[in-house]
């Protein structure tokens, strides 16, 4: 073999291996028998559940979300310090999409954990294709959910039974900048503050603006779930069928009134820099705390960073409200963040304790201090009382504000937001379409292209659904 | 048997060869041999979740050459690797041979030339993403001081992409750079001599008898780089642009990515997977047999 074989036949060799190793990696593994359907619910003998114990010692793995397992363990340590049997231990296993993807590979493989922390977005394909026991199935006879808040629990009950146990949930909150506004002369209490409309924030940013050195007014995050939310304060479902609540969407209503006023605002906004683009929610929070804008949109879990962030700052930070078009039908804002559900794949002992754990973790005390910890809402009124003696909203007043605004909306599909199979794909689609709104594309151009792609993406998901059947 | 019995010949049996290559045929063969068919049989089946798939033949790679945001992806990938190849190779190429030319502080400047490759590509990515930020970016403050144009990727499609190709170039200079500095350390130094006594410029001399004699050097900087930017780029794009604007920067590999692990369609993603080495093999024999004709292996 001479030299230039021999070098050319590695070089091939070398080129082959990689791209077939990396097609390989880049796919993904696993098959077996088909499944699906919404079935899974089980046949659970519910005989002395809430005793805290099993018939043999029981380990369970509870895979969290969102970052705080430290916290969550040190709720879940007082449940294993009173069952004799069952011990939990909390990992977490990175964002909400990972835990998705493990959760299925781990069924695949014959070892899911006990309990799951998933997106509220993955509901219904968990539901549908049986990865998850609905929550009422488990724990529906030992639980009364008219004690919930039904603004919290409202996304998660389809056909009146709750899937899963809302757990980190938050919506979308305004933060405003007290100090800048006062500059500005407009009304800075947040019993006053003027920031209900559209209208409103063009004018407090026209304001800011004009008399501060702020550049731009508002922002807040290119995020789906933000334009979601303005469907919903203006009582806009997103999707026909209830906003896919009472049977699959089959279109969606990008075309509608409330989206024309939406991008209409949005684009006006951006186009007289009243609205700052953030891309994401650090661009927001950084444009907001540095004062670059005057008023943010986040979620609501980030009110103590943010009001914490104001004061190390130098100014006063005030819970302004989601704006909507107009005043009149206002609604109110949907959920975000997610639940706690229980994959198919375990039984005997260990679906009893995985029981447990859910009706544990439900109740109000955990409820409270998961709620005063983190910020996110709680599940249940008593939980809200029992924060309420220990005086959590005398030390941060922001989280009853926000929390009003959202338990005391009215309840209707457009406030319990959008269900839909693949509503990943949904966000995406409005994220794209907006792309395209401040790239230069008119209006009405946005208003087709993203109600045509929307209505794709529920096409191609029609079949998913078990509830089309 | 001469050949066993040439000073090269270290072991007397096949099966001593065999059983020390196996530990590693194990591991190809698990990690990627294995994935790649198991890649190729999901392709054929509609999955909604990892575990449950019904068989649907070809209609995943029907679907795919009907769709117009992946033929979409497939321009703006082959774009991508057109660009960051081509810079990349041309710029590390300038950048290799003046460090070649250099008297003294040879390897500080080697050192800072291959930084960039040195940091993990994550934190390249946000390293860039906070440089070239439109608003806050010190790169893209002096540009619009320097030029009045606004650096504005985050809403411009076009832009985008010339962002993540910057980062992309930036970050892999250092890998190309390491092997063209090797390259031109063996250039004989009378070779060097006899073209500056016969007065022939230095940029001459790079292109005209450095980069002939380096050229399988090159060659295999073309195939890696190919390959790397047809399957690379996902983190600085995941990091910087998440594929927008309006999927002006959604390259083959992230849209795989998206639609496997976001959108959970891991069947048509597969799909995708398939086509996508298909893609790259085909290039890679038609690079190898187009620079076969120019690069010089040295011999008659």
């Amino acid at each position: 073999m001479d030299a230039q074989q021999s070098r050319r036949s590695v070089l091939k060799t070398t080129g082959l291996a990689a791209t077939v190793g990396l097609a390989g990696m880049a796919g993904c593994s696993s098959l077996g028998g088909g499944t699906g359907g919404g079935n899974a619910a089980q046949q659970i003998n519910f005989e002395n559940l809430g005793n805290r114990e099993a018939s043999e010692n029981v380990e369970l793995e509870f895979w969290i979300s969102i970052g705080a397992e430290d916290l969550v363990q040190g709720i879940v340590d007082r449940f294993n310090e009173q069952s004799d049997s069952i011990t939990v231990s909390v990992s977490n296993q990175g964002n909400y999409n990972e835990v998705w993807n493990q959760t299925q590979q781990a069924q695949t493989a014959g070892s899911p954990p006990g309990i799951v922390h998933l997106n509220a977005v993955s509901t219904l394909p968990a539901w549908a294709e049986d990865v998850v026991i609905p929550a009422e199935d488990l724990i529906g006879p030992e639980i009364d959910r008219s004690n919930f808040v039904s603004a919290v629990s409202n996304y998660y009950v389809i056909d009146d039974t709750l899937l899963g146990l809302p757990f980190g949930v938050s919506t979308v909150a305004c933060s405003y900048n007290r100090s800048a506004f006062e500059q500005a002369g407009l009304a800075s209490h947040p019993d006053d503050v003027e920031l209900t409309t559209f209208d409103d924030w063009q004018t407090a940013a026209d304001a800011v603006m004009a008399e501060t050195e702020m550049s731009s007014g508002v922002t807040w995050p290119q995020i789906g779930w933000f334009y979601e939310t303005f469907f919903a304060t203006q009582g806009q479902n997103v999707v026909n069928n209830e906003n896919g609540r009472a049977s699959p969407a089959t279109a969606s209503y990008f075309d509608s009134d409330a989206a024309r006023r939406m991008y209409e605002w949005n684009s006006s906004m951006y186009e007289s820099n009243r609205y700052q683009l953030s891309a994401d929610w650090s661009e927001a929070r950084q444009a907001f705390l540095s004062g670059q804008v005057a008023v943010q949109m986040d979620s609501s879990a980030a009110l103590a960073a943010l009001s914490g962030g104001a004061r190390e700052a130098g100014f006063e930070h005030g819970v302004g409200t989601v704006p909507s078009a107009t005043t009149d039908g206002r609604e109110g804002p949907i959920i975000g963040g997610g639940a706690l559900f229980v994959p198919t794949g375990i039984d005997g002992a260990k679906l009893k304790a995985a029981a447990e754990l859910m009706l544990w973790l439900s109740q109000p005390e955990q409820q409270a201090e998961w709620h005063m910890s983190t910020g996110y809402y709680p599940l249940s009124r008593e939980a809200i009382t029992i924060a309420e003696e220990q005086g959590f909203y005398e030390e941060s007043p922001q989280f009853r504000r926000a929390f009003e605004q959202f338990a005391s909306r009215p309840e209707t599909p457009a406030t319990a937001g959008a269900f839909t199979y693949d509503h990943g794909e949904v966000r995406t689609e409005i994220v794209n379409g907006l792309d395209r709104l401040y790239g230069g594309n008119s209006v009405e151009d946005v208003v087709s292209s993203t109600k045509s792609n929307v209505d794709d993406v529920l096409a191609r998901a029609s079949d998913a659904d078990p509830r089309s059947e | 048997m001469t050949e066993q019995h040439s000073r090269l010949q270290v072991f007397t049996s096949n099966w001593q060869a065999a059983a020390l290559l196996l530990p590693t045929l194990a591991l190809i063969a698990v990690f990627l041999y294995y994935p790649f068919l198991e890649t190729v049989q999901l392709s054929f089946y509609q999955l909604r979740v990892l575990g449950s798939g019904e068989w649907v033949g070809l209609q995943n790679y029907v679907q795919l050459f009907e769709s117009g945001a992946y033929r979409n992806s497939l321009v703006v990938t082959v774009l991508f690797t057109a660009a960051t190849v081509t810079a990349s190779l041309f710029l590390s190429l300038i950048i290799s041979f003046l460090i070649h030319e250099a008297n003294r502080f040879t390897n500080l400047y080697l050192v800072a030339a291959i930084w960039p490759y040195a940091m993990p590509i994550a934190v390249a990515g946000i390293v860039l993403d906070f440089l070239i930020n439109p608003r806050i970016g010190v790169v893209t403050w002096a540009i619009e001081v320097l030029t009045g144009f606004q650096f504005a990727w985050q809403t411009n499609g076009a832009l985008a992409l010339v962002a993540v190709i910057i980062a992309a170039v930036w970050q892999g200079l250092g890998y190309s750079i390491i092997f063209m500095t090797a390259a031109f350390n063996q250039v004989p130094d009378s070779i060097t001599d006899a073209a500056k006594l016969d007065g022939i410029g230095r940029f001459q001399r790079l292109f005209r008898i450095y980069v002939p004699l380096i050229s399988p050097v090159l060659v295999f900087l073309i195939v890696i780089q190919t390959i790397g930017a047809f399957f690379g780029g996902f983190a600085l794009i995941d990091l910087m642009t998440s594929g927008g604007p309006s999927n002006a920067t959604n390259v083959l590999m992230f849209n795989l990515y998206q639609d496997a692990f976001l959108n959970q369609r891991f069947g048509y993603a597969s799909a995708q997977s398939i086509v996508l080495f298909g893609f790259v093999a085909v290039l890679m024999y038609v690079q190898l047999r187009v620079t076969d004709r120019y690069a010089y292996y040295g011999g008659a």
